[in-house]
């Protein structure tokens, strides 16, 4: 387990930021969604202690952010949502410098910038002021400063943040990279449903501070749906009839030979077979059907979806 | 370079894991301060001062010369130590306003913050940095000359003795310490009151000037020349002519010493304050 949060509150005054925060991420990418105010950025900055927090709520690559905030932000690498530079410098001293904070000697330091520098695609630009740099280069100049110290988990708070399609895409592939190829786990908060959907496996949703879902991310598509593909042997329109008869409601898209078929409240698949059997049909394929992650979503903060994970109060 | 060069040269590098040795946490203080210094050598005024701070150096050499051959007959020794003070603090003064206006604010304007405590580093490791950042140029420019000023003068005259240089050395250590301490957390303070360095350059000589004259009131309307030493240059002074060659008494010398810790404090309680009023610099 990569990170874990439990029965985390965090308030701003009297304002409850974070309430009943509860979830774990395992190691590989990770989604953390919610609209605007659901708390991504706050929790992301318990996570790093830079919030007062009581001890034993957050572990972190097995630090206790609350005990050991320094340990935590020595093995992870941040990428922020805010445009934030060092004023003065060229992106090669920026990225040393970052180096240099998490402890790298100036040696290595410098050798590690040049690398990862490249890595991100910044080639002669490295050696340009940091404020005459475009968004797209900024955001990989963050990219790079937070990976220059080898994390082992990545935090990006909106990676892909004013970004071009091109530039989104750039920078979608250097996630999925650092993921897969060189191991990292990585917490990817965002509002763009698209970015969770291309590059995480597992997703965590706020709303008002509070968990709405956590696990896999094919777990939250499927549950949020509560539609079944369902398909027959011979005769798909009988059991079309037989499950309308009892409150489903059933379509069956033209050339695709199944029915997309959605139970009332109450009902479980259970009813699909049980019809299917007393009409003498064969069930050949049987699985819940998958709406897409923003219908999922939308569902979600509709509370149409039950909490996936740990229920909140 | 089109895009699709850039993209294909991003496919040819593999990220690797860092795996070598880590500084320790106590020295990180010292990234910071020397992030700051390479900061201020960008500034060519920065290093036309640091360099002209030595200029003095030579005609007080000279002085000490002239004044060698002719004291016999003046029948007295001339005091060097206050105008060489005086004119070494007008330096550390423009120093710090050029390394320090921009030291905190800048970084409040940027979101600096986010870059610096995202990282192993504590907040006192941060402030120490940026500190040691504005008073290292400070005790370059007050220890550095004072320090040669001492030694030419244990060579070249006659009345110099090593009991006298030690003394010197003292004197030069202490003041330039204290001297470094206040004009660091005032100017680190003023500048955590703005983001615009500039505006905090203005608070600076205007700390320096309204001192200095409210000092020399309370003085003229006390009719108490102590009052002097809360002008933390003057206080300077007054310490170091005490320290060194006793021509000002010991309270005018405590009073300036007096003087530069409460005008430190005072510094260091405004950038606390303020630093604690924003909320991402935890």
């Amino acid at each position: 387990m990569v990170l874990s949060c439990q029965a985390l509150d965090y308030y701003y005054g009297s304002r409850p930021a974070l309430a009943g925060v509860e979830f774990s991420i395992e190691p590989g990418c990770a989604g953390l969604l919610g609209p605007n105010g659901a708390g991504k950025s706050t929790l992301m900055n318990c996570l790093l202690g830079r919030r007062r927090i009581p001890p034993g709520r957050v572990q972190v690559l097995g630090h206790d952010p609350a005990r050991e905030p320094l340990e935590v932000r020595r093995q992870v690498g941040v990428m922020p949502e805010a445009d934030v530079y060092l004023p003065g410098v060229n992106g090669l001293e920026m990225t040393v410098f970052c180096a240099r904070l998490c402890g790298l000697p100036r040696s290595q330091a410098m050798s590690r910038a040049h690398e990862v520098l490249g890595y991100v695609g910044l080639g002669e630009e490295r050696y340009r002021p940091v404020e005459q740099y475009s968004t797209g280069m900024r955001q990989r100049l963050k990219l790079a400063c937070a990976l220059v110290h080898g994390p082992r988990l990545l935090l990006l708070d909106e990676p892909t943040s004013g970004l071009d399609p091109t530039g989104r895409e750039q920078m979608l592939e250097l996630i999925e990279e650092v993921t897969r190829q060189a191991g990292l786990s990585v917490l990817l908060s965002s509002h763009i449903l698209g970015d969770i959907e291309r590059v995480c496996d597992q997703v965590v949703m706020l709303a008002e501070g509070r968990v709405v879902f956590s696990g896999n991310r094919q777990e939250f598509i499927t549950r949020g749906s509560g539609r079944l593909q369902v398909k027959v042997k011979s005769q798909p329109e009988r059991l079309a009839q037989a499950l309308q008869q009892r409150g489903c409601q059933v379509q069956q898209p033209p050339g695709r030979g199944y029915l997309e078929v959605e139970l009332p409240a109450g009902q479980s698949v259970d009813l699909v077979w049980r019809q299917a059997s007393r009409l003498g049909l064969q069930i050949r394929h049987l699985s819940p059907l998958a709406a897409g992650l923003d219908e999922a979503f939308r569902q979600a903060m509709n509370g149409a979806v039950p909490a996936g994970g740990r229920e909140q109060a | 370079m089109n895009d699709g060069e850039q993209t294909a040269r991003v496919q040819q590098l593999v990220y690797r894991p860092y795996q070598g040795p880590l500084e320790s946490l106590r020295g990180r203080f010292r990234v910071v301060a020397a992030h700051q210094l390479r900061l201020s050598l960008k500034d060519r005024w920065f290093r036309r001062l640091l360099l002209g701070s030595f200029f003095p150096l030579g005609v007080f050499a000279v002085i000490v010369v002239v004044q060698s051959r002719i004291s016999q007959a003046l029948g007295r020794v001339l005091d060097l130590w206050q105008p060489f003070w005086g004119i070494q603090l007008f330096f550390a003064l423009a120093l710090t306003y050029l390394c320090g206006r921009a030291s905190i604010g800048e970084d409040l304007r940027t979101g600096a913050a986010t870059v610096y405590f995202t990282r192993p580093l504590t907040r006192a490791g941060y402030l120490w940095g940026k500190w040691l950042g504005v008073a290292l140029p400070v005790m370059v420019v007050t220890l550095g000359p004072a320090l040669l000023l001492a030694t030419f003068r244990l060579l070249v005259e006659p009345a110099a003795t090593a009991a006298l240089f030690l003394r010197w050395l003292a004197a030069a250590a202490l003041a330039s310490l204290l001297v470094a301490a206040t004009m660091g957390w005032v100017m680190l303070g003023l500048s955590a009151l703005t983001r615009r360095a500039r505006a905090a350059g203005f608070l600076w000589i205007g700390v320096v000037v309204g001192g200095s004259a409210l000092a020399g009131g309370l003085a003229e309307t006390l009719d108490d020349s102590l009052w002097r030493a809360l002008s933390f240059t003057e206080g300077s002074a007054h310490l170091f002519s005490f320290l060194a060659e006793g021509r000002v008494g010991w309270a005018e010398g405590a009073m300036g010493a007096v003087g530069m810790v409460a005008w430190a404090l005072l510094g260091w309680m405004v950038l606390r304050l303020r630093l604690a009023a924003a909320r991402d610099w935890e």
